[in-house]
């Protein structure tokens, strides 16, 4: 996931006009040293490690966000995410310092194991460590309540790094979230996992999914700006994915990497059309995306797949989206986990208004210009070539599950 | 660079991250040594499909040994010893 997203924003940079000619080398030389630390952070075992990664691919993302240079925006981007990041960094920071003195050793698989004597204080020491920590993830990939610095970032950042940061971080944040948890605070017992009675840290997660997801999308819908609305949806996306976590079984576990597999594809696909429009109106406003499907060839060919990465988004049939939802949703069944599901159920339903919109202004609005669009050929091809799996997954998803179920090992399950 | 291997879950996991610090390196020299302006994007997909390769390698080495590995289980191949 952390190259194909870095496989898509590297072209998209190259065309960007957000991006000055002369920029581009360097945009590119931090979006590969930013995907070297994340592609550590994934197989990270040890929490000092752990931590050097997060904070690699964070102190590159800072300089990424604000890469727009001039530009008031993306300097309150850099700002916003260095503050917040600084603090959520702290915070993880201290938490593995708690859980590094009660294990008495930095590796993850031991940083939580009750001692053969521990003392009054271990549990709710090894609980609130437990938390601190999850503040950091939580941040990284995007979770309310430590979201608010993504709509700000996303928008003021230069699209193609919007792209990349609406996946990379949040692929690798997850995975090592999941390594993490599962690594340190649970027992595998047959296909589920038991936690530890002294750290439960279930219930948190729980309320973090359903607040992610509910935040995500009632925030999505107020918004004009396609960038920022696909900022919250991402927040709402994650809340999705923390589905999968919750469940406690290797089926949610499965379902949780097939979701993030699937949503890279779509999201990127999404961010490329963003990226495309903006190229040539200037603008990422709703209003840019008015009559797209009737400017030309080429304006009809990028509206109608822009329409199957918002389907995928919504997760209607016949989309990846739908699989990935449908093997959530399932996983989160078979746990009884009945409130998370109906939630999600709902915010589904939200998340229909909001993309609608945007197909609305493509399809059913008269353009405010007759000027035809064109793009590249290379532009196109990207995004048919993002479409294709977008798609074709959804029609055939074994081989998907196929490989979720292979690639468990490279998050420590 | 021994805490890195060290701290990290598999080596495999590391080639193909190696390759993306490697590639962001040629990347900037090439952008200060080489004329023309394709050359940095150029390099800088060369290395990411690269690092992408060494990954599938990898993968489908694991894949193989874990496949030798349940028909050595079921006794239908010999022990490697």
């Amino acid at each position: 996931m952390v190259l194909l997203a870095t496989l898509v924003a590297l072209p998209l940079s190259a065309e960007s006009v957000e991006i000055p000619e002369e920029d581009r080398p360097e945009l590119f030389a931090l979006l590969l040293a930013a995907s070297f630390g994340a592609m550590l952070l994934v197989a990270s075992t040890d929490l000092v490690m752990l931590y050097l990664s997060f904070e690699f691919v964070s102190i590159l993302s800072y300089v990424l966000a604000c890469y727009r240079r001039g530009s008031r925006s993306s300097a309150e981007a850099g700002l916003e995410y260095v503050i917040y990041g600084g603090v959520a960094s702290g915070l993880m920071v201290y938490g593995f310092s708690l859980l590094c003195g009660l294990g008495g050793l930095t590796c993850i698989a031991a940083c939580s194991r009750p001692p053969a004597a521990p003392g009054d204080g271990f549990a709710p020491a090894a609980m609130v460590g437990c938390a601190l920590a999850l503040v950091g993830f939580g941040y990284k990939v995007a979770s309310a309540p430590f979201h608010m610095w993504a709509p700000d970032v996303y928008e003021g950042a230069p699209t193609p790094v919007t792209a990349y940061f609406s996946v990379v971080p949040k692929a690798a944040g997850f995975a090592a979230l999941v390594r993490f948890l599962f690594g340190g605070f649970t027992v595998q017992d047959g296909p589920s996992w038991r936690v530890f009675a002294h750290v439960d840290w279930v219930p948190l997660l729980e309320v973090m999914c359903v607040l992610t997801m509910t935040v995500g999308n009632l925030a999505a819908m107020a918004q004009r700006k396609v960038k920022r609305m696909l900022a919250y949806s991402g927040v709402a996306h994650a809340g999705y994915v923390l589905i999968g976590v919750v469940v406690l079984t290797s089926r949610g576990l499965e379902a949780t990497l097939v979701y993030l597999f699937v949503y890279s594809f779509m999201n990127l696909g999404a961010f490329a059309v963003v990226a495309m429009v903006v190229n040539r109106t200037g603008s990422d406003d709703l209003e840019a995306f008015k009559g797209l499907f009737w400017r030309g060839r080429q304006g009809a060919f990028v509206a109608v797949l822009a329409t199957a990465f918002f389907f995928a988004l919504v997760g209607a049939p016949p989309t990846a989206g739908f699989t990935g939802k449908l093997l959530l949703f399932s996983a989160a069944v078979e746990h009884h986990s009945y409130g998370i599901v109906v939630a999600a159920l709902l915010n589904t339903l939200i998340s229909v208004y909001y993309y609608f919109k945007v197909f609305q202004a493509m399809f059913l609005t008269s353009p405010s210009t007759p000027e035809k669009l064109t793009w590249s050929g290379w532009a196109l091809a990207l995004l048919l070539v993002l479409a294709l799996p977008t798609i074709g997954f959804g029609v055939r998803s074994e081989s998907l599950i196929a490989i979720a179920r292979a690639s468990l090992h490279l998050v420590g399950v | 660079m021994t805490a890195i291997l060290t701290n990290l879950d598999s080596l495999s996991a590391f080639a193909p991250a190696a390759v993306l610090a490697l590639t962001s390196i040629v990347v900037l020299v090439v952008h200060l040594t080489v004329r023309g302006r394709r050359a940095p994007i150029v390099a800088a997909l060369v290395g990411t499909i690269l690092s992408l390769a060494f990954l599938l390698r990898e993968r489908r080495r694991s894949s193989r040994r874990s496949s030798k590995e349940w028909w050595r289980m079921t006794g239908l191949l010999g022990s490697s010893k």
